[in-house]
This record gives C-alpha cells, sequence and structure tokens, in this order.
C-alpha cells in the first residue's frame, strides 16, 4: 500500500506513528513553542496576580501604574533585571555559580514536555506519544533541587549556604509525601500516561479496559474516535460524564486525601508561604540565591514561578481532570454540529472545528491553573511562616505516615472489589470495598489520637514535674494540630 | 495482559512500531535542547545588556553590610545529613512501588497475592519508620 | 505461588533471623529496664536457635519435592543443600555465641542496645543468605547485607576513637572490595552471555551469573574449543571477585585492614567478625570453586588460590608472631587461618578431591568458629571496669589468679595452633589431607611448615599464663555470659577433637583411591547420601 502524502499532511493532519522523523521534529519544535508560550508566558501574569490580590487581602492597592491595571509591571520587571549588572562576587565557586541558575530553571521547562492540553494524539502535548509521563515528571523535577543546593554551596556566603540546606533538605522531606500521593492515583488508575489519567478509566471494570480502544458509550467516560485520514485523533467526549468522574473524588475519601497530601507537598516542594524558609527575608535574607543578581536572579525567580504552575498543572492532571470541563456538555463543540452548520459530508471535518475544541480544551486546563494558582496566593496571604522543626516533623510524621497507610487502604479496597465483584456485581463490590477501607481508616485514625493524647498526658505531665518548661519549643502533633478539640487534654 | 500500546500500532509491522517509539521521544529531546538555549540565552542576554563595572565592595560577600568574618563553608549541622540519608532509604522504597502500583489492578487473580507482598513490603518499611521516628531522626532541635 | 512458598520454606532459617532481627530492634526501643535488657540477648540466642533448627529441617527436605536436595528455589537463584545448611548452623552458633558473650560488656560501656543484637542478626542473616545463594547477584545482596551490619558494628562503641577509626577504616575499604565484587560479577555476566551466544546454550531466561550456568558454560566452552577461562573478560571477572571476597576473608594481599579494624571493634564484635564474615565469604568460595569443577581450563584459576593462600598463610603467622596485643595477634591469626582454609578451596576445585575438600572446609569452620570465639570470649570473660586486659604480658601468671579461664584460652590456643586433642588439629590434618588427595602436594607441604611456624605464638601465650609470675590482680572478672560461652567453646573444641567423626565423618586415613567420604551432617539411617551430595556437578575424574 503505497500512498504518498503532501508535505502539508506529514506536517500537521497524519497520525504520529505514521509520519518521519524530520516531521515530528518540525511538529515537536511547533509545539514546544506552543508549550513555552504558554509555561513561561503565563508567569509575568501570576507575578501580577500575586502581587494585586496581596495588595487586596493586605487592603493596598499593588502595582497600579505600568499599563492597565499594572498589567505590564512583571515586563517592566524583567526588563529591568536584563539590564542589571550581573555581579559575581569574589571566592565563589564559579563554575558551579555560574551552572546553578540554568540548572535551576532547565529542569522546570523540561517539566511543561508531557502535561497534556488537550486529547489529541498527535498534538495534545509537547510529547503526547510519552506514555511514561509521570516518571519522566519525577524524574525531571527532581533535578531541580541541584540548583539550589549548588547555588547556595558555591556562593561563598553563610545565608545562602544555609538557605541552600533548608531548601533542599525541606524538598527532599516533601517530595515522599508527594510521591507517595502519585502513587496513589497510578494505583486507582494503573497507568503511567497522563493522558490517560485525565480521561480516568473506570476503576470498576478494571480488566475489562484495554488503553486507546473504542471503550463502549455509557460506560466509560470517552470514546476514542479517530477520524480517519487526520493525525487529529482526539476523543469525543462523553456528556454523561464530568467532576464526579475525577481522581480526586475516586473512591471517596482516598483521593480526596492523596489529593490533599499532594497539594501541601507541592506548597512546600516550591518554598512557597507557608513553608517558605529557605527565604525567610528575616533570618536568611534571600537564601540560596543572595549573591545572585540580573537575570541570575532573575533565572531563579522565573523557576519558583513557572514550578509553581507546573506542579499546579500536574495537581489539575493528576487529581480535577486536567483538559476536560466540570460538565461533559462544556467540553466540546460537537463534530456533527459544526457538520450540520457548514454542511459538509461526514467523512470530512473543516480543519478549524479541531482547533476549538483543542482550545476549549486548553481553556479548562487554564482556568483550573489559575484557581490553583490564586490558591497559592491566598494560602501566602493568610497563614504564617512555619519554624523549621515543625516543617520538618510534619512532613516526616504527618504526611508521609498518612500518605502511605492512604495508599495501602486503597490497596486493600481494590482487591476487596476484584474477589467480590463476581459474587456481587460491580456496585456492591465498590461498596463492600470501600466499607472494609473505612473501618481500616477508622482504626488507623483511632490509633493515631490514643497515641497523641498518650504523648500528650505525658508531656503534660512532664511539664507538671518541672522537667521540661511550659514554654520549651516543642509544639503540637500535626495531627492534634489539626484536630485540637480531640487532643484537648483541658478538663 | 492489557496492552498498555495504541492497539492499532500492534497490528502493524514492527519498523512503524520503532518509528513510533522514536517519534515520542523527539519532543521530549527538542524540550531538552530548548530548555537549555532558553535559560542560558536569557542568562547571555543579560550579560550582553547589563554593565560590568566591579569593584571590591561590590564583589564581597553579602553579610549585612559588615566585612564578612570567616568562611561561609563551614560544618554545618548533621542534621542535613540524616534527612539526606533517610530520604535516600524511603525515595529507593517509593520507587520500588510504582511498577507495583502501575501493574496492580492489571494483574487479575494475582491481586491479593501482589497485595500481600505489598503488605509485607511496606511492613518491613513501617519498622524502619517506627525506629526512625523512636530514635528521635525526626525531631530537629 | 507454590513455587514462592516451597522456597520461602527453603530459605525460613535466614528469613526467620532477619524478621527476629526486626523484632529485636523494636523491642529494644523502649527496654529500659534490667529485666528488659536481658531479654534481648536471651530472645536472640533463642531466636538463632530456632533458626539452626528451621535450617536443618529444611535441608533435609523440602516439602512436596522430596529427593532433590539441593533443590533451587526463586529461579535457580537460591539453592538449599547440606553445604549451605551446614554453613547457616555454624553461623547461628557463631551468633549466638556472640550474644551470649556480649551483654556485660556492653553494660559497662554503655552500649547495651538492641541494635547491637538486631545487627548481629542481619549480619548473620546476611551471611546465610550469601551460603545458601546460587547466583553472584545473590551472592552480592547477602555480602551487603553483611558487610553494612558490619561497618556499624565496628563503629558501635561510639565513644571511643579507636572504635570509630575502625568503622570508618572498614567501611571505606569495605565499599571498595564490594564495589570490586560486584564489577567482577557484571563482567562475568558479560563473559558468559557471550559465550552461552558463542556455543548456544539453548537457555533463555538465564541468569549469567548463575553459578549452574557459570559451571555448565565453563565446560561446554571448554568443550568447544573457545574455553571461557582464556577470556580477558571472564578472567578479569573472576579476579575482581577474588578481591572482593578476599577482602572479606581478610586474604593477603587484602588483610591490612584486618589488625587496626580487629583491634579497634568492640570485643564480641571482632569476635563475631572474624568467624561471620569468614563464613560467608568462604561459603561463596566454595561455590565458585565448584562451578570451576569439570572445567579443565581452571590452571589460572588454581595457580591464583594457591598463590593467595601460600601468602596468607605466611604473613599471617610472620605478622602474628609481632604483636603484643592479644586482639591484634588474634587478628593476624585469623588471616593465617583463612590461609588454611584457602588450601581447603583449592583442593575442592579438583574434581578427584571435591567432597572431601568441601567437607574438611566445613569441619574446619566450625572448628575455627568454635576456638577462635572461645579466645575471645576469654578476653572478655577476664575484662573488668573500664578495660579488657589486652596486652599479652597481662597474662603472665593467669594461671595462679583465674585458673579455669587460663585452661579455657589454653584449649582455644593449642586448638589454634593445630596441637592434637582438639578440633583445630583434625580440621588442619582434613584440610592438607585434601589438599595431598587432590594433587596439590606443594601447597600442603608449605601450610605443614607454616603452621610450625605458628605455634611459636600461641604458645608464647600459653607460657605466659603459666611460667611467668603474676603482676596483676585480675580482680571482679566480669564472668555471666562470657564464662558459659568461653567454656562451652572450648568443650565443643574438645569434643570435636576426641570424636571428630560424631558430627562429620572423613576419614583421615582414607584410601587414595576410595569414593570421597560421604555426609555432610549427620544423616538418617538408612538414607543415600552419596545422592544427596552437595554438588552441583558431579564430580567426573576421568573425564
Amino acid at each position: 500500500m503505497e500512498t504518498t502524502y503532501t508535505i502539508w499532511q506529514y506536517l500537521f493532519t497524519l497520525p504520529v506513528h505514521e509520519i518521519p522523523w524530520w516531521a515530528e521534529v518540525f511538529r515537536s519544535i511547533l509545539r514546544v513553542v506552543i508549550g513555552l508560550a504558554f509555561g513561561l508566558g503565563l508567569v509575568p501574569i501570576y507575578v501580577w496576580l500575586e502581587r494585586r490580590m496581596l495588595g487586596w487581602v493586605q487592603g493596598r492597592l499593588g502595582p497600579n501604574r505600568v499599563g492597565p491595571e499594572g498589567l505590564l509591571q512583571p515586563i517592566a520587571d524583567v526588563i529591568k533585571l536584563f539590564m542589571k549588572e550581573d555581579i559575581i562576587p569574589t571566592n565563589v565557586d564559579r563554575g558551579l555559580f555560574l551552572i546553578a541558575p540554568i540548572i535551576a530553571l532547565a529542569p522546570v521547562i523540561m517539566s511543561i514536555t508531557v502535561i497534556p492540553w488537550n486529547g489529541s494524539k498527535s498534538w495534545g502535548a509537547v510529547a503526547p506519544g510519552l506514555d511514561i509521563g509521570i516518571l519522566f515528571l519525577l524524574g525531571v523535577a527532581s533535578i531541580e533541587v541541584y540548583g539550589v543546593i549548588l547555588a547556595g554551596w558555591s556562593s561563598n556566603n553563610k545565608y545562602s549556604l544555609l538557605g541552600g540546606l533548608r531548601a533542599s533538605s525541606q524538598v527532599i522531606s516533601y517530595e515522599l509525601g508527594m510521591g507517595l500521593a502519585i502513587i496513589a492515583v497510578l494505583l486507582m488508575c494503573g497507568t503511567l500516561g497522563l493522558q490517560d489519567v485525565v480521561r480516568g478509566y473506570d476503576l470498576r471494570q478494571p480488566h475489562e479496559f484495554v488503553a486507546g480502544t473504542v471503550l463502549n458509550n455509557g460506560q466509560g467516560l470517552i470514546n476514542v474516535l479517530p477520524l480517519s485520514g487526520t493525525g487529529y485523533t482526539f476523543y469525543m467526549l462523553d456528556w454523561s460524564s464530568g467532576f464526579w468522574d475525577w481522581n480526586v473524588f475516586r473512591m471517596f475519601p482516598f483521593g480526596l486525601i492523596a489529593c490533599v497530601v499532594y497539594m501541601i507537598s507541592m506548597i512546600a516542594e516550591t518554598n512557597r508561604a507557608p513553608f517558605d524558609l529557605p527565604e525567610a527575608e528575616t533570618e536568611l535574607v534571600a537564601g540560596f540565591h543572595t549573591e545572585y543578581s540580573g537575570f541570575r536572579f532573575g533565572a531563579f525567580f522565573m523557576s519558583e514561578y513557572a514550578n509553581m504552575a507546573i506542579v499546579s498543572t500536574i495537581c489539575v492532571t493528576l487529581f480535577f481532570g486536567g483538559w476536560l470541563a466540570p460538565l461533559g456538555i462544556l467540553n466540546q463543540v460537537p463534530i456533527s454540529w459544526i457538520q450540520a452548520l457548514t454542511q459538509t459530508p461526514d467523512s470530512w471535518v473543516p480543519w478549524w472545528a479541531n482547533l476549538i475544541n483543542s482550545l476549549i480544551s486548553a481553556l479548562w486546563i487554564i482556568l483550573k491553573l489559575f484557581t490553583l494558582i490564586s490558591m497559592f496566593i491566598l494560602v501566602r496571604a493568610s497563614y504564617p511562616r512555619l519554624r523549621y522543626d515543625m516543617l520538618m516533623r510534619f512532613g516526616w510524621k504527618g504526611l508521609l505516615p498518612v500518605a502511605l497507610i492512604n495508599l495501602v487502604l486503597i490497596a486493600i479496597s481494590l482487591a476487596v472489589q476484584h474477589s467480590f465483584r463476581d459474587s456481587l456485581g460491580t456496585a456492591g463490590a465498590w461498596w463492600v470495598g470501600q466499607i472494609i477501607a473505612w473501618a481500616l481508616m477508622l482504626a488507623a485514625m483511632l490509633v493515631a489520637f490514643v497515641s497523641v493524647r498518650k504523648s500528650y498526658a505525658s508531656r503534660q505531665r512532664d511539664i507538671a514535674s518541672g522537667e521540661i518548661p511550659a514554654d520549651s519549643p516543642i509544639v503540637r502533633h500535626p495531627v492534634a494540630l489539626a484536630l485540637p478539640a480531640l487532643t484537648s487534654t483541658e478538663k | 495482559m492489557p496492552n498498555f500500546r495504541d492497539p492499532s500500532l500492534s497490528v502493524m509491522e514492527p519498523n512503524v512500531l520503532s518509528n513510533s517509539l522514536l517519534n515520542s521521544y523527539i519532543p521530549v529531546l527538542v524540550m531538552g535542547v530548548a530548555a537549555i538555549a532558553l535559560a542560558a540565552a536569557l542568562i547571555g542576554l543579560n550579560g550582553i545588556l547589563g554593565p560590568s563595572r566591579p569593584n571590591p565592595q561590590k564583589l564581597s560577600p553579602y553579610e549585612c553590610g559588615v566585612t564578612p568574618i570567616g568562611s561561609a563553608r563551614e560544618r554545618f549541622p548533621i542534621k542535613f545529613y540524616l534527612i539526606a540519608m533517610l530520604f535516600i532509604v524511603f525515595d529507593i522504597e517509593t520507587v520500588f512501588m510504582y511498577p507495583w502500583a502501575v501493574t496492580y489492578i492489571h494483574s487479575g487473580g494475582m491481586m491479593i497475592f501482589n497485595l500481600i507482598e505489598m503488605l509485607l513490603f511496606v511492613g518491613i518499611l513501617f519498622v524502619g519508620y517506627y525506629y526512625v521516628w523512636k530514635r528521635g531522626a525526626f525531631e530537629w532541635e | 505461588m507454590n513455587d514462592t512458598l516451597q522456597g520461602i520454606w527453603a530459605i525460613s532459617g535466614p528469613l526467620f533471623v532477619a524478621i527476629m532481627g526486626m523484632v529485636v530492634l523494636v523491642i529494644g526501643l523502649g527496654e529500659t529496664s534490667p529485666a528488659g535488657r536481658r531479654f534481648l540477648p536471651l530472645g536472640t540466642i533463642l531466636g538463632l536457635v530456632a533458626a539452626g533448627i528451621l535450617t536443618l529441617v529444611s535441608s533435609r527436605g523440602i516439602p512436596n519435592m522430596p529427593d532433590v536436595t539441593p533443590a533451587r528455589f526463586f529461579g535457580q537463584g537460591m539453592l538449599m543443600d547440606d553445604v549451605g545448611g551446614w554453613f547457616c548452623v555454624t553461623l547461628c552458633l557463631a551468633a549466638a555465641l556472640t550474644a551470649g558473650m556480649a551483654p556485660a560488656y556492653l553494660e559497662e560501656k554503655r552500649i547495651n542496645n538492641g541494635e547491637f543484637y538486631a545487627l548481629l542478626l542481619f549480619a548473620t542473616c546476611g551471611a546465610m543468605l550469601m551460603a545458601l545463594a546460587n547466583d553472584l547477584i545473590n551472592v552480592f545482596v547477602g555480602l551487603e547485607i553483611l558487610s553494612v551490619s558490619l561497618y556499624i558494628l565496628c563503629g558501635f562503641s561510639r565513644r571511643e576513637l579507636r572504635s570509630e577509626e575502625a568503622a570508618v577504616k572498614y567501611f571505606l575499604l569495605g565499599a571498595f572490595a564490594s564495589a570490586f565484587f560486584v564489577f567482577g560479577s557484571a563482567l562475568i555476566y558479560g563473559a558468559v552471555g557471550i559465550a552461552n551466544r558463542a556455543i548456544s546454550l539453548q537457555q533463555e531466561n538465564v541468569s549469567f551469573t548463575n553459578f549452574d550456568i557459570i559451571s555448565e558454560a565453563l565446560q561446554n566452552s571448554a568443550r568447544s574449543g573457545m574455553p571461557l577461562m582464556s577470556s580477558p573478560l571472564f578472567v578479569t571477572g573472576i579476579a575482581l571477585i577474588v578481591v572482593g571476597l578476599g577482602f572479606k576473608a581478610s586474604l593477603v594481599p587484602f588483610h591490612s585492614y584486618a589488625p587496626d579494624v580487629y583491634e579497634g571493634a568492640p570485643t564480641p564484635v571482632t569476635a563475631f567478625m572474624s568467624a561471620g564474615a569468614k563464613l560467608g565469604a568462604f561459603a561463596a568460595f566454595l561455590r565458585l570453586s565448584h562451578a570451576f569443577l569439570a572445567s579443565d581450563g581452571a590452571e589460572p584459576y588454581r595457580l591464583v588460590l594457591w598463590t593467595l593462600a601460600a601468602a596468607t598463610m605466611l604473613v599471617g603467622n610472620v605478622l602474628a608472631m609481632r604483636q603484643t596485643n592479644i586482639k591484634r595477634m588474634l587478628a593476624c591469626s585469623s588471616i593465617a587461618h583463612a590461609g588454611y582454609l584457602l588450601v581447603g578451596i583449592l583442593a575442592s576445585s579438583h574434581g578427584s578431591a571435591s567432597l572431601y575438600a568441601t567437607q574438611s572446609v566445613l569441619f574446619y569452620l566450625l572448628a575455627y568458629t568454635l576456638m577462635n570465639l572461645g579466645a575471645f570470649a576469654v578476653i572478655i570473660w577476664l575484662g573488668r571496669n573500664g578495660g579488657d586486659y589486652l596486652d599479652i604480658r597481662d597474662y603472665a601468671g593467669l594461671a595462679k589468679k583465674q585458673p579455669l579461664a587460663a585452661l579455657t584460652l589454653t584449649i582455644c590456643l593449642l586448638s589454634l595452633a593445630g596441637i592434637p586433642p582438639t578440633a583445630g588439629f583434625f580440621g588442619k590434618l582434613y584440610l592438607f589431607m585434601a589438599a595431598i588427595r587432590s594433587g596439590e602436594v606443594s601447597i600442603a607441604v608449605i601450610g605443614l611448615v607454616i603452621s610450625a611456624i605458628g605455634l611459636f605464638y600461641y604458645l608464647n601465650l600459653i607460657m605466659q599464663m603459666y611460667l611467668r609470675e603474676p603482676h596483676l590482680e585480675f580482680e571482679e572478672p566480669r564472668e555471666g555470659g562470657a564464662k558459659r560461652a568461653a567454656i562451652l567453646a572450648a568443650i565443643l573444641t574438645i569434643i570435636l577433637g576426641v570424636a571428630p567423626n560424631l558430627l562429620v565423618s572423613p576419614s583421615p586415613a582414607g584410601e587414595m583411591n576410595a569414593p570421597p567420604p560421604v555426609p555432610m551432617l549427620k544423616t538418617r539411617p538408612g538414607e543415600n547420601t552419596l545422592e544427596r551430595g552437595s554438588l552441583p556437578i558431579e564430580p567426573n575424574a576421568n573425564r
């Protein structure tokens, strides 16, 4: 079967597995440009949004002079940074000092690669065919911490060193909770590909599912509808689906717990308030980038904000349905409508129909992203900074066990569902599995509360007997912090 | 076993399959080059646009305006090493869970067996976790 | 799934030791009361006894798998046979004696924590895994479990600089040795894989580091005219592995750490290290040399072993003569003993005397464990608040002050020297007999001459104890567990020396052409032990 294709078809319309490598390079460059435009182009807007919102929360104006509503302020700041002197202090470890900002920024940009912005198999992400999405993200994202610690070490500055150490140990501490929360999603979806995670396979029939096949209508979320002859294979979405199918509401409340763990970890991972100890101005000047100026400082600044956006997008993708709309009907304009409207034959679709639908998907993910960013900003505006021991204790003693137990409970529930599916049917098995997991969860919570109460009582005794001073800096256990009423020892 | 690849690929000739595999990694390569180039270019641009007028005061380490005392590369608390070691241990345990988690719901009749194996694994992990907790490795003071 | 369960049953001994280690670790966390502290060594010893029994039971036969000792498990990666069982039981004995002698010593140094016993158990588990491994990778896993535990144990007395120094030295060198080992394994994997492809063993899904596969590849490649032994990749791999294992067994020229580390480490740890690490390393050596059994081109391997054995015996004994510190002296003597053991390993790589040599190595390791641990136990026994009597001159006139201790130490030293009514004598006899049977007469003669040199420093210490006037009082010896352990070890040494056939029966007077003397452990009556031989390949002298 020898078919000749036009250049246009190679570059734009053919499915990805039918084109030669040079056409894919061209497409990649195009997608990379789109990805960078969205990934980095939005950074100034976050900065503006943050400053305005903080101003609003604190009862002041924020930047409002440069451009309409101060929108051009971040652009002006960037231009200013370009015009500043790039100072390399004496006695720095020159090589590492120069390369650290690049090591901090490049992995963040790299993370954009696998994030899907719509359902297309050829155009839906920078690397839509990559089915190891989550592994790639974790691998790339963990490089970033090298930039931070190298900057701290090479600067020959005490603040930088301490800031770098703090930042790196904080990041690695919270990476564990984050990793375990992600594993919970993997467990529920059974796939590493982010596109598949977004589409969210129906857990109740995992054994019947084969990735990428045409799912039967009404059961799964999505129909795979390859439009013959075009590379723009995308997914016709089921109107009956909606936000209740997102991973965050899966296997309630375990998906939610994983989501909360992930969101707390992501705030800590990006060194944002209330976990912004590495840059605590009152203690460490500016932390690991104290000695940096000009755009080397700008690179750290940009990597922080871009990283914030990236982890939020990952959160949206993993837990909040990615590019899916909250209601199935809002997902896209059905092709058949467009065909009816333009009176085109069934076998042909106007090129702009796909474009419109992909823009709708991209719009949803950006909307969700800004919601999360706003949450970031409001958290920063509302909570005081943690002390370092509290931070560490919360990560290791709070998030880690919660995420681990959550994982185990999901696995138990799934196994029970699997064993009862034949006798009780899908829905019945779901309830049996969930009830067993809920019972185990309550038992675990009971154990935690009892142990916290016990350690609390012994602490009160120690205070009463004068063994430790009443104002000693040991604070409450994280569980107790969340639910003070349950652990209060006052009579 | 479920087929994780696009089933439309499995009926094609091997060279198409490898073509598809290669094609799916091309964007990663392009993005990697773009990321490093962009980061380097932005910093390079600053070097071109920005002035360069160094003087000894400007180039001295920042210590709140005071002349720096001693070297910055001193010993730092051993706690950081401890955190790093614990991270390595727990992170590797986490990594072992990835393949298990991905194949778990596809494991069919072996699901209970897989569950028991992972419970043993997590159990051993918990013994270590409990030990480290009780020994006070998570206390920062 | 059934295979997995059978495999788990087969290696239930080491698994039980590991679980016991975790239990002791967790119990040790909260225990501060004296009664709780006492439980730790007791629980450890009981666990080790139980693990020893489990090993004996499981090495006798695997449920549902009759008549298949040695049986392979876990994808051919582990095996269970009489050799492995013997190693495991000896290891349990060594660890139990250590746990018995340790408490008073640790209590004085304020380090009597659960971690000590847990690490001891983990180290034992690692060495047991080495003994049961049928694959270089599994040997490596066991080696690492053993080594990492020993690194920590060496520095366990963390308030003493000497102990820290020992730990750091041992760790740095040991990490290198482990790296050598694993790199060697990688090279062997490559070499065997290439050979497999060239001569098409027709096997898929096999590990090229598996001992069976290595042995098969060696035979087949020798037959096909492209001997694996002449492949530089393989020879380099074997050399690296010998370096890695040689370090653990403290063979010359990888011995230089031994006196420092043995001196610095807490005495019970030194005792365990001298036995446990050697047991693990020699188990791996034994499996490795069995892989060479039927191969024609194994001469380079044997030449290397010959050189190492001669050098180790000589250097160990010469070094020991110059020592004035008893721990250093015992460390050097343990180097020398590694040399004697290597003679047995060398003999076991010859098909003609392989079984006999294997048995003699096993017997010697048991005897060595008993006499060496006995000697260390006496040192702990005599110690008093604040320190041990480590200078050899301190032992002058010990017989007058502490006759029982002097007698026990004398028995152990005589056994180490190889004087007749003790286990050490028969151990050496069997080893050198095995060497002569296998045709390695030269190394046997060298060994005999050198062990005569070794008499000097053992007898010197005995002379100190019995013929000199005491200048120390030896007040308030620790006694307790250490005393019991020492006496037990000495009694067992004598028993093995008087009746060596009680456990093993390689007849020393056997004829040269007689079939190899049989049972590894005492077997059940009526059981044909020849078929349950320990070798992966039937030795075939006529081939």
